[in-house]
């Protein structure tokens, strides 16, 4: 039982606070659907402590003070039936989750109500295993990488391509889910200038474990200067004769399905992922880190790194072609 | 290699997986063929004796529970180290993997596990001669035996499923994607189903019409209420659920598009999904609380407390278990006011189930608890529970599902709650009724390592779960970046699932080391029980009753004792026709029809399904004809004279 009793106590322990856990993605909000959702969980945990405890400590009590011993003789009058304490177990869960559900409905019906005119909007469109991000007011856009200004709310349209997604960016707020045939809304209000981890939540095949992208929070002025950026066409800076010759094989392999501009009109009727600025992301297919030899892994046997993705192999590439194609990409900066 | 409409690659999975098939395959047949049993094989399969359906039941669970077992062993050792290759089980691989451990555990394991000791204990508990229809429950268990055996082939033929056990749509009938493996899922649950609904009606019926006299409702044990409810719950739900299938059956393999397509509805499936789904989860917890309530009262020496509130509250679940579904799709966007209704029904259901844990907790006040193996489960099962139970609440807390639903928060709730409630409480009634099954107690030593090893091991591995999804770990990936933050809580979750895998080996260890040793000391009534089960003796025989027992107590041989010598009155009235089904083959026949029908069905041969359709019928029109040839008629004379025979 003592064994028991300490995975419990350590468990307790962890969920009241230690340092490392307030570090946790859900525990440590920088938005405000984030923030309301935070206090909501430390509510539930409150509650569910003294829930808990008191069993806890009853169980114990009980298991200890009657365990079956020499010398031991059980009491002559055995309880079955205690209308007193019967009712106490009835009426004070109803109490409980009544100090529960109360801040529940109000939540939950604020945010419904929230106004959302001057709200900014974003379409995110999920596809195996990507994601598209429209800025349907700039004309932008965008694929892995979604940028928000700080302190704005943004009212999120939810498409799917294919199969069932969920946009999920823990620090930011909660998820909802990508239906095909079916617009889901959500909206997020980002707090803190940073960069977070988006996820796809909801399974959906082979890669749904490298289905990432990236959340990046500027300040208002750092957001407008990359929007305007994102307006820009590329193609200011004087290529290499190598960078040229990637340019050459990106045409002829890759354009079909991959844009390297990021207004609307250039990536009408694009299957893959956006690439216009390639070159500034983190992160190559969703989840390595951006270097030469992740991008070469990446375009040599995209099936093996990411599985599932339909992303295909280029056929009849000589290495020194992937290359070029990789030194290329590099150049697609704003 | 070309099978059907599929190719078998071999790799070296299949390979391994195909040979280990072929090592246990020979080492039955010769094992059978040394110990000289195959005559007992051949009467086995054929039986209608309630007792040893419910041991198949639970044995060929127990297989399933190892496959599904080694499963979660793959899994947990690929998940071990952040970007980690554990041999092939990345990406596909993993999602098959990953979809035969839910789908084998939930719909192969925990139901037969329970139907299993329901089998064994229901009849005996209330004075029953047997199931009210014998032959019914023989086929209810090869169509369960069938439906698993058709999910645990499909790994070597072609792919497993591989969408989850929820087999989400559009993602399960995309056919470049899952290959056969959702039309496998698909029958394997739907026979099976159908066997489930049979049961159901089976329960019912013996339990309405089948009990002692003198046993009204409110002298009906605990586990055999929760046998009752679960069974009404099961006629209810599992009907949802073949609709589901069938339509599932129809996107998958003839091209509707009813779920998905352009037309299709894919919420429309998540409905149904989960109007079946959430009363199941009930249904395979009410008989592991009735379990608890049996094995805590016999053990704390203790009438149970609140036995009326523990009927009610068992009613109030199982009502209030077909109108929560929808808090499993709070992420949907159905809407403001649906999340909330469902958010507070869904609430509402931990008032009753608390109420059931104080009354366990108030049943040990003023007893005399003895700590065996099965009561360390039972007591185990209360705090797991109610960590369980409360994680549940939490996320009933509709904003605060946005962050917990489909994470490993949610892994973590439904194994404390499964695991700790349902798996606790089938090895629970293992442990207590083994005696019954066979006739020889299962060693308590040993009983006790393997306790405490599983409930250490179930521990280590699912806590950390809570705090991987608080971390932001989605379900049913295979992998996560060493930047993720994940890689403790996950090498602890592995660890702990080792110890489990550890305490298993046990148990199989516990069960031949007290076969050999055979502790029969007062095997008819080891635990100086409560209820009627523990009047017959040990293994309980087939034959039984010729005279009905007098029910004068909700718990009648406990009475008996305090109010005489232990013995139970029975009644004196003669009865001129107790029907006793002969063995017969045709459940077994029958359950490989549907096997054909199923065969050709995944594999698209419609020669197969035909073939498979009519012989289904002929063995059906064969039963019928020959009904009367397959039973015996004894008066209560000619059978007493029967149990006499047998005994000399």
């Amino acid at each position: 039982m003592k064994k028991i009793a300490g995975i419990w106590g350590s468990c307790l322990l962890l969920l009241s606070g230690c340092s490392a856990i307030q570090n946790m993605d859900v525990l440590n909000p920088a938005g405000s659907q984030a923030e309301e959702q935070y206090s909501l969980i430390k509510l539930s945990i409150y509650i569910m402590l003294i829930v808990m405890v008191t069993v806890v400590v009853l169980f114990i009590r009980f298991v200890y003070k009657y365990r079956a011993r020499p010398g031991f003789t059980p009491e002559k009058h055995q309880e079955n039936r205690n209308k007193k304490l019967e009712l106490t177990w009835t009426i004070l869960p109803f109490v409980l989750l009544l100090i529960l559900a109360v801040p529940m409905v109000k939540s939950v019906f604020g945010e419904e109500k929230q106004d959302n005119t001057g709200a900014m909007k974003v379409k995110v469109t999920a596809s195996k295993y990507w994601w598209k991000f429209e800025y349907p007011e700039k004309d932008i856009v965008t694929s892995q990488e979604l940028h928000l200004p700080k302190g704005k709310r943004v009212v999120i349209e939810l498409h799917s391509k294919d199969v069932i997604h969920s946009f999920w960016v823990p620090q930011l707020g909660g998820k909802q889910d990508l239906i095909p045939g079916r617009t889901n809304k959500m909206a997020l209000t980002p707090e803190k200038v940073g960069t977070y981890q988006g996820k796809c939540g909801e399974f959906c095949g082979a890669g749904h474990s490298f289905m990432r992208f990236l959340v990046k929070v500027d300040s208002q002025k750092d957001y407008q200067q990359w929007v305007n950026q994102m307006k820009k066409e590329n193609g200011s800076t004087k290529l290499s004769a190598q960078e040229s010759e990637g340019q050459r094989v990106f045409k002829s392999n890759c354009l079909s399905c991959h844009a390297t501009s990021s207004t609307a009109s250039a990536n009408q009727g694009k299957e893959g992922p956006n690439l216009a600025d390639f070159g500034d992301r983190e992160r190559v297919a969703g989840f390595m880190p951006n270097t030469e030899k992740n991008v070469l892994k990446w375009l040599k046997d995209p099936k093996k790194v990411k599985p599932g993705t339909d992303m295909p192999k280029a056929k009849g590439l000589s290495d020194n072609d992937y290359a070029a194609l990789s030194a290329y990409l590099k150049t697609l900066k704003k | 290699m070309p099978f059907f409409n599929t190719q078998i690659k071999f790799a070296s999975d299949i390979v391994a997986a195909n040979i280990s098939i072929l090592v246990i395959l020979i080492a039955a047949v010769i094992y059978i063929s040394l110990a000289k049993k195959w005559k007992m094989t051949w009467s086995l399969i054929r039986t209608m004796d309630h007792r040893k359906i419910g041991i198949l039941y639970i044995a060929w669970g127990f297989i399933f529970f190892l496959r599904a077992g080694l499963d979660a062993m793959l899994m947990r050792t690929q998940l071990a180290f952040p970007n980690f290759h554990f041999w092939v089980f990345q990406g596909d691989k993993y999602d098959q993997v990953m979809t035969t451990h839910g789908t084998l555990m939930i719909f192969f394991v925990a139901m037969p596990f329970l139907i299993g000791l329901m089998n064994i204990a229901v009849p005996l508990q209330i004075g029953a001669r047997e199931i009210a229809f014998p032959f019914f429950n023989s086929l209810s268990m090869w169509l369960f035996v069938i439906g698993g055996l058709l999910i645990n082939m499909s790994f070597v033929m072609g792919g497993a499923p591989s969408t989850g056990w929820t087999s989400y749509v559009p993602l399960a009938v995309d056919k470049d994607i899952v290959g056969n493996g959702t039309a496998f899922y698909d029958m394997g649950v739907q026979v099976s189903g159908i066997g489930t609904i049979m049961t159901s009606i089976n329960m019912i019926t013996t339990i309405l019409k089948h009990r002692a006299p003198g046993m009204g409702f409110m002298k009906i044990p605990l586990f055999t209420w929760s046998a009752l409810i679960t069974s009404i719950l099961i006629l209810f739900a599992f009907p949802v659920l073949s609709a589901a299938l069938l339509i599932l059956l129809f996107d998958n393999q003839f091209g509707t598009q009813i779920f998905s397509g352009e037309h299709g509805n894919p919420v429309l499936w998540q409905h149904l999904f989960w109007a079946f789904g959430h009363p199941e989860v009930y249904i395979v917890i009410l008989p592991a609380f009735g379990v608890f309530s049996q094995v805590i009262s016999t053990f704390a020496s203790k009438r149970i407390f609140g036995y009326s509130s523990m009927v009610l509250s068992m009613l109030v679940i199982g009502f209030l278990s077909f109108m929560v579904w929808i808090h499993h799709m709070f992420t949907v966007g159905l809407g403001a006011f649906a999340n909330v209704v469902f958010a507070i029904t869904s609430m509402l259901i931990a008032v009753p189930t608390g109420i059931k844990i104080f009354n366990w907790l108030f049943t040990i006040r003023g007893g005399s608890v003895r700590f065996t193996t099965a009561m360390l489960y039972s007591l185990a099962f209360i705090p797991s529970f109610v960590i369980g139970g409360v994680t549940g609440v939490m996320q009933a807390v509709v904003p605060a599902d946005y962050q917990y639903h489909d994470s490993y928060f949610v892994v973590a709730h439904l194994h404390y709650v499964m695991v700790g409630g349902t798996v606790f409480g089938a090895f629970s009634g293992f442990y207590y009724w083994w005696p019954k099954m066979f006739g020889y107690i299962l060693n308590d030593k040993i009983g006790k390592w393997q306790a405490w090893t599983f409930i250490i091991g179930f521990h280590m591995t699912f806590l950390p779960m809570h705090l991987s999804g608080l971390q932001g770990m989605p379900r049913r990936t295979f992998t996560y970046l060493p930047e993720d933050g994940l890689f403790e809580f996950n090498f602890i979750s592995t660890m702990g699932a080792y110890l489990m895998a550890i305490s298993v080996l046990l148990f199989i260890w516990n069960v031949f080391y007290s076969y050999q040793k055979k502790s029969r000391r007062g095997v008819a009534d080891p635990w100086d029980g409560r209820t009627m089960e523990w009047a017959v003796s040990s293994p309980s025989s087939h034959m039984r009753w010729p005279y009905l027992p007098v029910v004068r107590d909700l718990e009648n041989l406990w009475y008996a004792k305090e109010h005489g010598n232990g013995t139970l009155p029975f009644s004196k009235k003669e009865e001129k026709r107790i029907v006793v089904e002969k063995p017969t083959i045709i459940p077994l026949l029958l359950s490989g029809g549907f096997f054909t029908i199923s065969f050709g069905l995944i594999f698209a041969v419609p020669l197969i399904t035909i073939t498979g359709f009519a012989g289904t019928l002929l063995l059906m029109a064969w039963r019928s004809i020959t009904y009367e040839r397959s039973i015996d008629l004894y008066t209560s004379e000619q059978l007493e004279e029967a149990i006499r025979r047998e005994e000399a």
